[in-house]
């Protein structure tokens, strides 16, 4: 039960403009959200997983989704993305601010 | 939950479902004049549907308010999706205006062949359309039109939960009151 | 735009007509009370932040809305207007304004109500408005987008159904990997249970532990429970739009499954504006009398510890925690020695933030703010006192009991850079957790009830 981190999610602002994303941008997105030591093929594998989904359905997608189809586990996805999936990997990819409590 | 009653050669019901989840020919997604689908059943429709219904819809609006439009459903159950774009929030002549929706959802029906229809109570919830106003008006529109025959064989009204299901029931009933 | 005979526009024109609909006596009173003693000015954590801006002062704000009441529904406005400072909205760009100011410079917190020597509830009042410009389609595109979500798909961040299903069955999967027990189970839509338990979509949509975690607790406690397949959504945003309807429709669909499942009682999970719009408000808006009982999570957390049906060691919990009282769950519902109890039995080093209970700050992210983009920077420039609040607690972690307030809580550590963690107490509680025999036993029982439903 140890997996349980205290340290949730302390990080700052989403791009408001989805085309203006790069992969430099997202390197610089990654660095404001506690990625230490850059993006690797696992990271990269979740941000165009959650582009293309933005991409089909102007919204980001579940958590259940990101798992099961990125073959990950959700420990392994906090992780990679210490926070978490909206202000980790979907501000990484370039989405702006999903709507509602966020 | 659900409940019918014979129009002519056609049936209208009342039904408690989830529109964007409905086996049939077409349902009807109260539209915004963009035509972007936007959040709620918009979003049911972009998930469900993918994204060919957005492409579809790129070069179709924008709309007025009482016009409709048709698209394919993508992968949903549902074949097609009749985008109408009716009145909104508190607007002017709201009750003429959703006679007239209705009746351009129907007519557009009949012109694409299709045979069953889904209506959500057009109006209510969001776009602020009381419930009980909502119910009467679509119901007795769609019958009203059926009465004079039609080719579209099935028609339902979805209650979207109990509340809304509720305040159909009782103007469906009504109409056999009126035909006795 | 079109106009009515007085030269007013037609939305402006429906909006004076609602108010004369929407007014209660409270809130007639609220608006006639007024002295403008100015007691409520530093009782507001935008004036806090703000000290040289005037218009976030609440009596300013009450203002906006109180001359209308005075110019159109009070006698005193029909025989002295200038005095009473009655008067009017004229066009739909005075309506935006005063979008700009129900939505943008308050949070409905409800903090200077209760430092009102005059008993002013402008809180009430302000969502009244927003319920008024709602109504005639003028509000933050991000509030559209919300309402239209809850009416719609039945929740507020348009989680699917079958979405919603596979990720109770992943949670499952979760809960038996970690219980080691092939029989652990989240019942979906078990009649007859003792517990109906409804949560906040973003448990879904974006972080599922807290769904595990009470998972775990529920099946540590050997407890009879179920989650529902719809009316699963305890938020309400009719809360924070101010459209009854709204509200009604999406607290109705709660009680309705909770009847229709025969459930006994239900728990609402650890969220301050569902816990005050499921627990105190539903029941009004529905327009419903509700024959089950209903409480916080916390208090059945709490009720499993003390009754010993679960053990905690909070040794497993390091660290030092402050707790933040929602401003729904403290002002407006009561619950703040609850909270304090069930965190005093987990963590060790617990220090308390000042002012705190019905005085705290709101986590600068409530009555809906969270998803008004457009008032972001002015929001977070006013959650000034309330990160000097927190790092004065020179704890590590900030505990809170709402999903909106983590949210709004994260967003200003991270702006004021303040390094502190942000946890709920189930995770806490989960983490906490002990296995002895007694809870040996309650293991088994889950079990074996579980295997037993499954077999029908």
């Amino acid at each position: 039960m140890e997996k349980h981190k205290q340290e949730n999610f302390h990080c700052e602002d989403f791009l408001s403009d989805f085309d203006f994303w790069t992969v430099d941008v997202a390197d610089k997105l990654a660095r404001d959200s506690d990625i230490s030591g850059g993006l690797t093929e696992s990271h990269w594998k979740v941000i165009m997983y959650v582009r293309d989904h933005f991409m089909k359905y102007e919204k980001g997608p579940a958590v259940v989704k990101v798992v099961k189809d990125c073959g990950i586990s959700f420990k392994e996805l906090c992780d990679l993305f210490p926070c978490g999936l909206v202000r980790g990997a979907y501000k990484v990819a370039g989405l702006p601010r999903p709507q509602g409590c966020i | 939950m659900s409940e019918k009653k014979q129009i002519n050669n056609s049936t209208l019901g009342v039904i408690k479902a989830d529109i964007t989840a409905t086996e049939i020919d077409a349902f009807v997604f109260y539209a915004r004049n963009d035509l972007k689908l936007g959040s709620g059943f918009g979003n049911a429709i972009a998930l469900r549907g993918g994204p060919s219904i957005r492409k579809e819809l790129e070069n179709l609006g924008p709309l007025n308010v009482t016009e409709v439009v048709v698209t394919t459903a993508g992968t949903m159950k549902a074949k097609n999706i009749i985008h109408a774009c009716g009145p909104k929030f508190q607007e002017e002549n709201i009750e003429e205006k959703l006679k007239t929706t209705i009746q351009n959802v129907l007519k557009a029906a009949e012109a694409n062949g299709i045979e069953s229809i889904a209506f959500p109570p057009m109006g209510a919830g969001f776009y602020g359309v009381p419930i009980d106003l909502s119910a009467k008006i679509t119901i007795d529109s769609i019958a009203d039109y059926l009465a004079k025959g039609s080719e579209i064989k099935d028609v339902v009204v979805c209650g979207n939960d109990t509340r809304e299901y509720k305040a159909l029931v009782p103007k469906l009933q009504d109409l056999n009151k009126k035909a006795a | 735009m079109s106009t009515t005979t007085n030269g007013r526009s037609y939305k402006a024109q429906k909006v004076i007509d609602r108010m004369g609909q929407k007014l209660t006596r409270q809130m007639v009173g609220s608006l006639a009370a007024c002295v403008h003693c100015g007691q409520c000015t530093d009782s507001c954590h935008y004036v806090l932040s703000n000290p040289g801006d005037p218009t976030f002062a609440p009596a300013y704000k009450a203002d906006r809305i109180r001359k209308l009441f005075k110019k159109h529904y009070d006698w005193t406005g029909k025989v002295f207007p200038k005095w009473v400072k009655a008067g009017t909205v004229q066009t739909d760009e005075d309506l935006e304004e005063l979008k700009d100011i129900v939505f943008g410079k308050c949070t409905n917190c409800r903090r200077c109500t209760i430092n009102c020597p005059m008993g002013v509830d402008l809180a009430t009042f302000n969502r009244m408005a927003r319920g008024l410009l709602c109504h005639v389609g003028i509000m933050p595109e991000g509030v559209e987008y919300v309402a239209k979500e809850q009416w719609e798909i039945g929740n507020q961040m348009g989680v699917l159904k079958e979405d919603y299903i596979e990720t109770i069955e992943w949670q499952e999967e979760e809960l038996q990997d970690e219980m080691e027990d092939p029989n652990a189970r989240i019942p979906v839509d078990k009649v007859n249970s003792e517990i109906v338990y409804v949560i906040n979509p973003r448990e879904i949509k974006h972080d599922p532990r807290s769904v595990l975690d009470a998972a775990k607790i529920f099946y540590m406690a050997g407890a009879d429970y179920t989650m529902p397949s719809e009316g699963w959504d305890m938020t309400n945003f009719g809360l924070f739009n101010g459209d009854d309807e709204l509200g009604g429709a999406v607290a109705g669909r709660v009680y309705d499954k909770v009847e229709e499942l025969n459930g006994k009682k239900l728990v609402i999970s650890e969220c301050g504006h569902g816990y005050r719009s499921t627990r105190c408000e539903g029941p009004n808006w529905a327009k419903k009398d509700i024959a089950f009982d209903s409480e916080s999570s916390v208090i059945t957390m709490l009720k499993y510890i003390k009754e010993g049906k679960i053990k905690v060691d909070k040794t497993k919990n390091p660290g030092s925690y402050t707790f933040h009282d929602s401003c729904n769950n403290a002002r407006s519902c009561g619950l703040t020695e609850e909270p304090r109890e069930l965190l005093s039995l987990v963590v060790d080093d617990f220090r308390e933030m000042y002012p705190n209970r019905a005085e705290n700050y709101c986590c600068t992210g409530g009555g809906g703010a969270m998803s008004m983009a457009e008032y972001r920077p002015s929001r977070l420039k006013s959650a000034k006192v309330k990160a000097d609040q927190l790092s004065a607690t020179g704890t590590k972690t900030v505990v809170t009991s709402c999903h909106n307030c983590v949210d709004g809580l994260t967003d200003l550590i991270g702006h004021y850079k303040l390094g502190m963690d942000v946890t709920q107490l189930v995770n806490l509680v989960a983490n906490a957790l002990v296995v002895d025999e007694k809870i040996e036993e309650n293991r088994k029982i889950h079990s074996a009830e579980t295997s037993a439903t499954a077999a029908q």
